[in-house]
């Protein structure tokens, strides 16, 4: 399936669909930055609301940053063999779980990171999978928070070791049938550049998608999979029996 | 003050929605999944509906079928603030005009002002 997906990728085939995620995520940030922008040119907006909108529209320009950044490293994917290093897993998810948090408390949304102990490191393009997360994680944010109406919502990043050596990472939600919605949603996009009605909500299949490619690019590509209890979307990374001894 | 419903998936969009439209002395009630604006629709009685065609797990057509399927709501009229293209609906532009739907906007290219001018002429009285 890996090499299917670079065999599409290596022709251009993934282009259209890249782009067309990519304007339907970006469009998000930019339509919030730009109601908020509205929000503020009105008058009498106490302090405490400019302060408010002030820091939502910053939320909403980091999460077209990275986004734009995501698809910068799949478009490398694309071209070039992604110079692949030692890495710790549960060390990027932290990462990522920090870099959303902000993000995350926007859509009542706490992210908890539960990775196996003494997980050992794994060959991966360390940008590349931080990148992945971020996405991902944003993506599946966004799309629990749509799809059920609660007054709070987790999202986790777990890994762990699998009974026949492979690592599992990916993040995971509460909301019953997000996972499989999700990747089905992303995976469509790949088939039709313009997807005018999609299962999720606009702005988050095409993060879902860009994971997908840089986890493909790296070792397989997302599927569905559970961790403690809440589904969502993990790679399996192969373990190296050289890396064990780092 | 007027009441209209708000039927958006994304939480930043809806509460800017909310903010703008109260300030333009319109109340909004939110719902981001379409079942329970069904249900909205029963319990709050909106002289309006503003809503987007892509929301979670549900299409926003179907949604209309069965808001116009009870006789009450035939005329209620309904906003359409989509991230979707006119231009991209095809086939969905015919079973709009069909379900009654009162104005489309592509939300790209409509100001929360304009939005508001829009819905106002379709609102009894709205207090500015």
């Amino acid at each position: 399936m890996s090499r299917s997906r670079a065999e599409r990728s290596s022709d251009g085939r993934d282009r259209p669909a890249l782009l067309a995620s990519l304007s339907d995520d970006l469009a998000l940030p930019l339509l919030q930055i730009k109601s908020t922008l509205e929000l503020i040119g009105e008058r009498n907006l106490s302090a405490k609301n400019n302060t408010k909108h002030l820091r939502s529209m910053r939320l909403s320009s980091e999460t077209g940053l990275q986004l734009v950044e995501a698809y910068r490293l799949a478009i490398q994917a694309e071209n070039t063999n992604l110079p692949l290093q030692p890495v710790a897993v549960g060390a990027v998810l932290q990462e990522a779980a920090h870099q959303l948090s902000d993000y995350a408390a926007q859509y009542k949304t706490t992210i908890e990171v539960d990775v196996q102990p003494r997980l050992s490191p794994v060959l991966a393009h360390k940008p590349s999978l931080l990148a992945a997360m971020q996405c991902l994680g944003a993506s599946l944010i966004r799309a629990q928070a749509s799809m059920s109406e609660k007054k709070k919502y987790n999202l986790m990043f777990g890994a762990h070791r699998t009974p026949d050596n492979v690592i599992t990472t990916g993040a995971f939600s509460g909301v019953t049938g997000l996972s499989d919605k999700a990747l089905r949603s992303a995976r469509a996009l790949t088939g039709r550049a313009r997807q005018p009605i999609s299962v999720l909500p606009a702005g988050s299949a095409g993060g879902v998608l860009i994971a997908d490619i840089l986890c493909a690019a790296m070792w397989q590509p997302l599927r569905a999979a559970a961790h403690r209890n809440m589904h969502g979307l993990a790679t399996a990374v192969p373990v190296s029996k050289q890396l064990n001894l780092i | 003050m007027v009441k209209v419903l708000v039927v958006e998936s994304d939480r930043v969009l809806a509460d800017n929605l909310k903010d703008f439209f109260r300030r333009a002395g319109i109340s909004a009630v939110w719902r981001r999944d379409l079942q329970k604006a069904i249900n909205a629709v029963d319990e709050h009685q909106p002289e309006a509906i503003v809503m987007d065609l892509a929301t979670g797990g549900h299409g926003g057509v179907e949604f209309l079928y069965e808001l116009r399927s009870y006789p009450e709501w035939q005329n209620l009229p309904v906003v359409i603030y989509s991230s979707t293209p006119p231009q991209d609906l095809g086939d969905l532009s015919k079973a709009l005009h069909e379900l009654n739907v009162t104005a489309y906007h592509y939300k790209p290219k409509v100001s929360l002002a304009e939005l508001t001018d829009d819905l106002r002429k379709v609102l009894p009285t709205t207090k500015a």
